[in-house]
């Protein structure tokens, strides 16, 4: 318990660290004696499909009985799942039995809107829904210019397409809250192109997780791979300032503060580099800058990182040499994570771990972060060759053109979507098309409101009534993935290309339409048809096979419904920066006046007197962002959200468990249920993501909890053009709050 | 009257077909089933069936008046589309989950199949939507020629009728009658229109004696018979 008692001995504002021991062992697994189960009913069908609750995309087998499903197993085939699956994709068909789903067109007929206001919805036919959208959309485009209309979607295909048939730049991502700053130092240090997505956590011997909290987040790869690496023997070392169920199942926890990792992660590479306890093969072979790295760290000592992070010296420095020393070695990183975009200094760590992951081998190396072996899928314009669009403006609303390096990628716009639409900077927005996006997810979602507010016209396609949905002029209703079909491509755990099928359980519940389907239909509204002129999912799906040598009706008739290319695992040898190689000194970086090594940067937001605690923000394993509280099954496992603090601060404060607390930051306050554990930094609050819908037409969701979003600033485009940051991210834990009874 | 009150429940409806609704050719028909009534029943009953003409009645003249259907549009996606209204499935109403497709919705499936039939494709709603069943009860009632939308063409053998009657008799008694009172009570709980206020309020007490008829009709067929 060394570094126990030193982190107690640290400065922590005004809070004692006594409730907060940091945890070495293992705890002992409760093996009760279950219940029989009840006798399994006849299964009359098993469809395979694939799990769109999360974008791991696990294979899955629907058992049907009597035209419903009954049971939903993993399939055992997929690299992915390996047979099994994550709480919420055992649950996720309790959502397509949900009664609060949409279930026909809509059109709003009350021209108010915002939270309470009932809009008036009547049902209308997709004709109308189709009309109504393209007739809007075009008088948008008229008056103010195509760049007037937003989509605020996930990335598809045909949606771009129309997008680019519309000649509008402004497709708003959300991953600048997400993972831009992963996704832009790999860019720029190693691929060129995307990050990786793979982590070879099975065959890990040490897992040193900085706020990589996967396994307790329920991702059901990286809890499987988790638990398989501890199983074997793996040594597991968890910084985070909760202990999560990550951290608890490690053999070492270490409750960091808030936003310093990278001073911890600065004072590894010095040691590893110093004490020459790097893997110089790899090193030699596949990284560049060695030399100006270990320059530019060497202020970084442990006793300096202690200072910053309250982590002992001692434990630095033992942890650091433990990682050099045992392979292989891993610094799993996956989205928010303490190198997501969470803290001002979120890119720089994300770029630490790619060092600590190369000084150490593993990179594209078994046991290490792998890039995943896709399948060559043709791509969707190969398929359908387009017509020539319009020249769309080079400005965009989220500052594409603003950032070099992530821009490109197009992956981002969330953090400064509200003030680019209130601010009419660069240009005035009018119309917005949205899917599988709610308001919950914008950072300072009030102020997202007030922007929706200020639009003409906002469509929406979507499968329950969610809090975008109420602010929506046409709803269009989507089908529930079980009743959907096609194919999905293995990104997450790729060893190997494989596809798995997607065969619908049974006939829709509702009069939806597919997403393609409502993309084309609102082009031909548009008087755009023929940019889709003999597109559809299902040719797409088909062509695609064939172009690798299968087709659809292969992939249906096979006994896994799984289409698999297995081949031998090649490491990488060259990468995709300018030198060909891991640059640990990023001449990308450098190029487009970025810092080219990470240097430190405290975090943004520290504790004052006014707002004395740091936010941490969670996910809950069963619940999948602000998706999942209408979900029957996930509401009895997780009923609600709180704000979770250590003992001793409530006592401070004088909050008891379950009291009502107010969370107040500079931006908003929520009010939530107080949850008082030894696990968490006395100066920290948690508060779990997906909570405080709004929506009166989300039954069980509605009124349950707060969304800790409210809580987090947004940024204009110029505020983060000035922060020098090449990920563009949103600081979405990098605030202080204060807590009080409500 | 099951015809109608189907039409009602699954999609909006305007002015128009109310106002047919009310044609004295129905009119009559049902006047002399009132007729058989218990005279509280029958009043009751012709309660509902005035409230809802007189509301037809001031918003119906002749010519659709687009507001008044705006409105009624409204209240339909209101009540039946969205959550704040009511769930018009028999599933969520009995079911332990308040889910679709649960426990109640195999009973109505199976009580389909126990006479043979199946829904039709290109029904949308499930087999336990209220529109479904009382689709369900009018097709029975057509058939076994004993109301208001029978119109004669076929005489029916008497075990046939008594079969029929049995059919519409037993899934009042183990379905509708088990839920759909409790639906209606919701209805005029949380409607803010006159119309389907008078439509569930309807509905109410005409399954309930329609219950009451068929169990008539049943006695005097063993009656009859022996
Ligand atoms: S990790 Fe869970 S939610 Fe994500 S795809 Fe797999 S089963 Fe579904």
């Amino acid at each position: 318990m060394a570094s126990g008692a030193a982190v107690a001995a640290g400065a922590a504002g005004n809070f004692l660290l006594s409730g907060c021991q940091p945890k070495e062992d293992k705890p002992a697994v409760d093996e009760k004696p279950r219940k029989p189960l009840p006798a399994e009913p006849e299964v009359t069908a098993s469809k395979f499909n694939v799990c769109n609750v999360c974008s791991a995309n696990c294979a899955m087998i629907c058992d049907i009985v009597d035209g419903k499903v009954w049971r939903i197993r993993g399939n055992p085939d997929d690299q992915v799942a390996r047979g099994r699956l994550c709480v919420k994709g055992y649950s996720s068909y309790k959502m397509l039995y949900d009664p609060d789903r949409i279930k026909f067109p809509m059109k709003r007929t009350n021209p108010e809107k915002g939270p309470g206001v009932d809009p008036g919805w009547v049902k209308i036919s997709w004709e109308e829904a189709f009309e109504l959208t393209g007739q809007k959309f075009n008088e948008a485009k008229e008056k103010y210019g195509p760049e007037s209309i937003v989509f605020f979607t996930r990335p598809h295909d045909f949606a771009v397409r129309l997008a680019k048939a519309i000649g509008t730049p402004n497709l708003v991502r959300h991953l600048d809250t997400c993972y831009t700053t992963h996704e832009a130092t790999w860019r720029a240090a190693v691929t060129g192109t995307g990050r990786p997505w793979m982590l070879d956590i099975y065959n890990a011997k040490y897992i040193l997780s900085f706020g990589w909290d996967q396994p307790a987040k329920g991702k059901n790869m990286s809890a499987q791979g988790y638990i398989h690496a501890l199983n074997n023997g793996a040594r597991a070392v968890v910084f985070n300032p909760v202990l999560t169920a990550t951290a608890a199942l490690a053999n070492e926890w270490i409750p960091i503060k808030p936003g310093t990792d990278l001073a911890v992660c600065l004072a590894m590479i010095r040691l590893i580099i110093n004490e020459e306890l790097y893997d110089k093969d790899f090193v030699e072979k596949y990284t560049t800058g060695l030399e100006e790295l270990k320059a530019a760290v060497q202020e970084y000592t442990p006793q300096w990182a202690e200072k910053i992070s309250e982590v002992p010296a001692a434990t630095i420095e033992r942890v650091a040499r433990e990682f050099a020393t045992t392979k292989p070695a891993i610094v799993p990183n996956h989205k928010r994570d303490a190198g997501g975009p969470l803290y001002f200094n979120g890119w720089r760590t994300s770029y630490a771990f790619i060092i600590l992951n190369a000084l150490v081998g593993s990179i594209d190396r078994e046991g290490g972060v792998v890039f995943q072996r896709r399948s060559k899928l043709k791509p969707f314009d190969e398929v359908f060759p387009p017509l020539e669009f319009p020249a769309a403006r080079k400005e965009t609303i989220m500052g594409k053109e603003k950032f070099p390096i992530i821009g490109p990628t197009g992956k981002l716009g969330f953090v400064t979507v509200s003030e680019a639409i209130l601010n009419e900077k660069p240009y005035p927005v009018k119309a917005m098309f949205v899917r599988k996006q709610n308001v919950l997810a914008v950072p300072d979602a009030p102020r997202f409101v007030e922007a929706l507010k200020k639009l003409d016209f906002v469509a929406v396609a979507d499968i329950l009534p969610t809090e975008i949905v109420q602010m929506a002029d046409v709803v269009f209703p989507e089908p529930h993935f079980l009743e959907t079909s096609g194919m999905t491509d293995r990104v997450y755990f790729a060893f190997y290309p494989q596809i798995a099928l997607k065969d619908p359980v049974g006939d829709p519940l509702y009069d939806t339409k597919g997403y393609g389907s409502i993309i084309i239909g609102i082009a031909k509204a548009m008087g755009l048809g023929q940019h889709f002129e003999g597109v559809s999912g299902t040719k797409l799906a088909d062509e695609q096979l064939k172009a690798l040598g299968s087709s659809m009706d292969e992939l249906k008739a096979s006994p896994n419904g799984l289409w698999s290319d297995q081949k031998p695992f090649k490491p990488r040898e060259e990468f995709g920066t300018p030198s060909k190689k891991i640059e640990l000194y990023s001449t990308v970086l450098k190029e487009h006046g970025y810092d080219p090594v990470p240097t430190w940067q405290p975090k943004r937001e520290l504790p004052s007197d006014t707002y004395p605690l740091y936010l941490i923000v969670t996910r809950h394993a069963a619940h999948r962002m602000s998706e999942s509280q209408n979900n029957e099954l996930v509401m009895q496992v997780a009923p609600e959200n709180f704000a979770t603090l250590n003992k001793a601060t409530a006592q401070q404060l004088g909050i008891k468990d379950g009291d009502e607390v107010m969370v107040e930051s500079r931006v908003n306050r929520i009010t939530l249920k107080a949850r008082l554990i030894e696990g968490i930094r006395p100066d920290c609050v948690c508060v779990e993501h997906g909570f405080g819908h709004w929506s009166k037409d989300l039954t069980l969701a509605f009124g349950v909890g707060g969304n800790e979003g409210d809580l987090v600033p947004g940024f204009s485009v110029e505020e983060l053009v000035a922060a020098k940051d090449p990920s563009a991210s949103g600081y979405m834990s990098d605030v202080c709050v204060k807590v009080y009874k409500a | 009257m099951y015809s109608f009150l189907s039409q009602v429940f699954r999609d909006e409806v305007g002015w128009q077909k109310v106002s047919d609704f009310f044609q004295e050719e129905n009119m009559t028909v049902l006047a002399s089933i009132i007729a058989q009534l218990p005279p509280e029943k029958a009043q009751l009953l012709n309660q509902c069936l005035s409230n809802l003409r007189e509301s037809a009645g001031r918003n119906f003249n002749g010519k659709e008046k687009e507001f008044g259907s705006l409105d009624l549009r409204k209240e339909f996606a209101y009540l039946f589309l969205t959550p704040q209204g009511v769930y018009p499935f028999e599933s969520v109403y009995l079911g332990k989950k308040k889910l679709l497709m649960d426990k109640p919705w195999e009973e109505v499936r199976a009580f389909y199949r126990s006479i043979g039939i199946e829904k039709d494709k290109s029904e949308i709603h499930l087999e336990d939507h209220i529109a479904v069943e009382l689709g369900f009860m009018a097709s029975f009632s057509y058939l076994s020629g004993d109301f208001l939308s029978y119109e004669g063409e076929e005489k029916i053998d008497e075990e046939e009728k008594e079969f029929l009657i049995q059919v519409q008799h037993d899934f009042l008694e183990q379905h509708l009658l088990k839920w759909a009172p409790g639906l209606c009570d919701d209805i005029m709980a949380k409607t803010r229109h006159p119309f389907y206020h008078g439509v569930a309020a309807l509905t109410r007490w005409f399954l309930a004696c329609d219950l009451s008829m068929l169990e008539e009709s049943l006695t005097m067929l063993t009656v009859k018979a022996d």
